[in-house]
């Protein structure tokens, strides 16, 4: 591969400016495509793992080519298949880092992408090779340097096809507008997520994810509640430190299992991990590492009130408290995260009074496999994972608990960059103790990147529900999806 | 009724052979059917206001309810009482014996939460 190309300067007041009209733009079209009518959920966060364990097949999938570089030490490395290669939050989801934004602009996009990965150059419609040059598509939402300089293991500015490497200040944004057809149509906002970090000093970040709760009732009942828009996660980070290890103290996810983008799975909706909703946060600290393979997460935190109707809150308008109830949890999730499979595990509690949701304690097993890795015939990733957990049932006079499970198994087919085909297999079965209530899930679907920061999801889902007069339901949810 | 503290051991059973096999076993993991609960964990005297108007609104207020965004489908308003009270058959049978609804994808009511509005119906649907 020939030397980076750096494209031409185009930083200071036309940047700055461009991702303001961006955001404003996009935050314009949200808010008047709310409907007084009614509404819906607000979604997840869309980290996806996937692209992370396709990442491993070429160097430049994440930076530019690697002529002449010295491959530094293993650590001050960043090379791994963790979230926190292309994210800022360390467990994945929101804000990119300047790697995850590389990729989202160099490798993703049907059309306009500003470098192609040497691996991958020919893997395009052949009328669509638009792109003939590197310059970067969207406006990078990154500004200034850290005082004192960046820290060691920083990212460098040249090996990104000239993106702010280590931004003093930095905007993001998830949106989803969707479609969800189940015997109704219905339209709505999915997401708004706006992400910020100030990243002042050479180790320190302060990061926050805000985004608006939709609730279920419709848009009119949104915004009828007291705080239709909230921050989701607050958190100070000490980062960039050997081994890609971290420590952050504030409020986050706890890290356990696979971190998928629909919130609608089990082993996320039921273990208490939908990121669409303030009830899954935690307040707490957390410590990790990933150098390269192994990856370690290990949090201590303050739990939150379960995600469940209230008596003294009939129409759900209240939130939960910011920095959770009263009460003790801790999640652990370790592995190893190679080239061509991965494999880890999870561990988490949750110590709450019964008014809260009362106690539960999980553990998962997750695993992938990636064949392209092995062979260019075969652009598959495999990820899959199966959870159990135990809960409290709302006894006051015992302590009695019951068992549940979930598990989904996933294969992504990329056809041409921009072209990524899904299936997905999930079982669960929400309650061992009662009969009949487990259900099988498939869907089928994918994503269309057409752009960069810009893509089109589809999926076709079937339940089928166990018993005897069990019926198969169905429904499709089509979303447009926007993102920098 | 069967007592739930009598099946835990297993249900260990059948978690630790689910796990064996990867997701792809659990059918039929179920022990109990779902009209049978532990009395001590549904709560004795279940009130509209309190306990199942929140569970009705929060399982079927997205389509069955008057301000719901897609309009009250099939005239049903499940967050009246009256209509709620005449409605519960109906409710059993598509919710928890179907499982058909809330539509496609939806989260599907629990058993638990089922329990306490079967309470509520026996108890003779205290306001």
């Amino acid at each position: 591969m020939s030397a980076m190309h750096r494209p031409p300067a185009r930083r200071g007041f036309s940047r700055a400016f461009g991702a303001i009209v961006l955001t404003g733009l996009t935050a314009l079209i949200t808010l008047a495509s709310f409907d007084p009518r009614g509404g819906t959920e607000i979604a997840a966060v869309s980290a996806l793992p996937h692209y992370a364990a396709r990442a491993a097949r070429t160097c430049d999938n994440c930076h530019a080519d690697p002529t002449g570089w010295h491959n530094p030490e293993l650590s001050l490395r960043k090379c791994n298949l963790s979230c926190s290669t292309c994210h800022v939050n360390p467990t994945g989801g929101g804000m990119r880092t300047v790697a995850g934004r590389y990729y989202g602009q160099a490798t993703l996009p049907l059309w306009f992408p500003s470098h192609r990965p040497a691996k991958d150059a020919n893997r395009q419609f052949s009328a669509l090779r638009i792109a003939k040059t590197r310059r970067n598509r969207l406006p990078d939402p990154a500004f200034g340097k850290p005082l004192g300089g960046s820290a060691p293991l920083a990212y460098e500015e040249e090996r990104y096809n000239g993106l702010r490497a280590d931004p003093l200040f930095q905007l993001g944004l998830d949106t989803r507008y969707a479609f969800w057809f189940a015997g109704a149509t219905l339209f709505f906002p999915m997401q708004f997520d706006i992400h910020a970090a100030l990243h002042p000093y050479k180790h320190l970040t302060i990061y926050s994810t805000s985004g608006f709760l939709a609730k279920s009732k419709g848009y009119a009942a949104t915004f009828g509640r007291p705080t239709p828009f909230m921050v989701k996660d607050l958190f100070v980070m000490l980062h960039q430190l050997p081994y890609m290890s971290y420590v952050r103290v504030g409020n986050f996810l706890p890290p356990f299992g696979t971190y998928l983008d629909d919130h609608t799975v089990a082993t996320r909706r039921d273990f208490g991990l939908h990121s669409g909703l303030l009830q899954s946060r935690v307040s707490g600290i957390e410590l990790g590492l990933a150098p390269n393979y192994p990856y370690l997460n290990v949090a201590v935190f303050r739990p939150n009130r379960q995600d469940a109707f209230r008596g003294d809150d009939p129409d759900n308008d209240g939130n939960p408290p910011f920095f959770g109830v009263d009460g003790w949890g801790g999640a652990i999730a370790a592995g190893w995260r190679d080239l061509g499979w991965q494999l880890g595990v999870s561990a988490m509690l949750r110590r709450r009074g019964l008014e809260d949701g009362g106690d539960s304690e999980a553990v998962a097993l997750s695993w992938g496999f990636n064949p392209w890795y092995y062979s260019d015939w075969l652009p598959l990733v495999y990820l899959g994972e199966l959870a159990y957990g135990r809960k409290q049932r709302p006894v006051v006079t015992s302590k009695q608990s019951y068992g549940h499970m979930a598990s989904f198994h996933q294969l992504r087919a990329l056809v041409h960059n921009g072209v990524d085909l899904l299936v997905r297999y999930e079982f669960a079965d929400p309650d061992f103790e009662i009969r009949d209530d487990h259900y099988h899930r498939l869907a089928l679907g994918g994503d269309l990147i057409l752009l960069p920061g810009f893509s089109i999801h589809g999926e076709f889902r079937m339940q089928f529900n166990a018993g005897a007069d069990a019926v198969t339901t169905h429904d499709a949810v089509l979303y447009f999806r926007g993102w920098y | 009724m069967g007592r739930i503290a009598d099946l835990n051991a297993r249900s260990r059973r059948r978690g630790l052979f689910a796990l064996l096999f990867v997701g792809f076993a659990g059918c039929g993991a179920g022990d109990t059917s779902y009209l049978d609960f532990d009395p001590a964990s549904v709560p004795a005297q279940p009130t509209w206001a309190n306990d199942v108007l929140p569970r009705l609104d929060y399982y079927c207020g997205a389509c069955h309810s008057p301000d719901a965004q897609v309009g009250l489908q099939e005239g049903l308003d499940l967050t009246n009482y009256e209509v709620a009270k005449f409605a519960l058959l109906d409710i059993e049978r598509t919710a928890m014996i179907e499982r058909s609804m809330p539509p496609g994808t939806a989260q599907k009511m629990s058993a638990y939460d089922f329990a306490v509005i079967k309470r509520w119906d026996k108890n003779g649907h205290p306001k």
